[in-house]
């Protein structure tokens, strides 16, 4: 083998280890869906029902994701046969973005935080999440929908919006479709 | 400057298409790096055990779906080794 073969092989074969982007707008679009759904019912049923258990609807949309999610991810472990630098730091990232949600959901949940601030920063979590797997995957209408969650939680603290239940619901609708749900579809198509 | 004679474990050429691949993914299993060499499975598996051998890559056996499944990912050492022998073959072609 010459000095120029090899390094033939060595390109041939990097080049094969390009990323598939089209994978992971599942999760996008199943996340993306379900939230903005279940802040969108909420807010029908709080505004114009005055339903006393309208946080009902999250119980209900998370476990269908959670189900959809786990799912997935089974059947894609299942086809899988590389692991790629780009999901070993998607799944930190996720795994480290969940487990502040969670954080911030307890918090809220004893009382330390109201659910309307807790929604700005779910929503500035979004937009964090997003906006780094959009630098990771180089994937612009992810970095920008990131950057619209960010904006909507600055606006939503300078306007005064985040003491006002239902326009938080409607905030999170605008984030969730500007950072999941239509970069999602882009990644679908892509 | 003479010339640094190349790796005699990396100079062979699904060796060094293994490793090349490993470079840029985390791990894969045995049948990606079988699909995308072309290579046999008999050839492939002698290869692979030369690389251990060599300490440039660690196989992991295990289940998935019930049956055997080898992952394979490079060491900190292949990872030195290869980056030496893409230095010493740009020495060789003069770039």
């Amino acid at each position: 083998m010459t000095e120029k073969e090899s390094l033939e092989i060595i390109i041939n074969m990097i080049d094969r280890t390009k990323e598939n982007l089209k994978e992971q707008s599942g999760f996008y679009l199943i996340w993306g869906g379900s939230i903005f759904l279940a802040a969108l019912v909420e807010y029908v049923l709080f505004v114009f029902y005055a339903y006393p258990h309208h946080y009902i609807v999250w119980p209900v949309s998370i476990l269908i994701a959670v189900a959809a999610t786990i799912f997935m991810a089974t059947k894609m472990n299942r086809k899988k046969q590389v692991r790629t630098y780009t999901d070993k730091a998607l799944n930190y990232l996720w795994a480290t973005w969940s487990a502040m949600l969670f954080l911030v959901l307890v918090f809220s949940a004893v009382g330390g935080i109201s659910w309307a601030t807790s929604y700005v920063l779910i929503i500035a979590l979004y937009g964090m999440g997003t906006l780094i797997s959009g630098g990771i995957l180089n994937f612009r209408p992810l970095i920008i929908g990131g950057m619209i969650s960010l904006a909507i939680a600055l606006v939503s603290i300078i306007t005064g919006w985040f003491s006002d239940f239902p326009s938080m619901l409607l905030a999170l609708c605008a984030s969730i479709s500007a950072s999941f749900l239509v970069p999602g579809y882009l990644l679908r198509k892509s | 400057m003479p010339f640094t004679p190349l790796d005699p474990v990396l100079h062979s050429q699904l060796r060094l298409a293994i490793v090349s691949l490993l470079m840029g993914i985390d791990s894969a299993e045995f049948a990606y790096l079988k699909s995308e060499t072309e290579a046999t499975q008999g050839n492939l598996s002698v290869q692979l055990k030369k690389l251990s051998g060599a300490g440039y890559i660690e196989i992991k056996k295990t289940f998935k779906n019930n049956y055997p499944n080898t992952t394979v990912k490079l060491t900190k050492k292949g990872r030195k080794a290869f980056e030496a022998y893409v230095k010493d073959i740009s020495a060789y072609l003069g770039k």
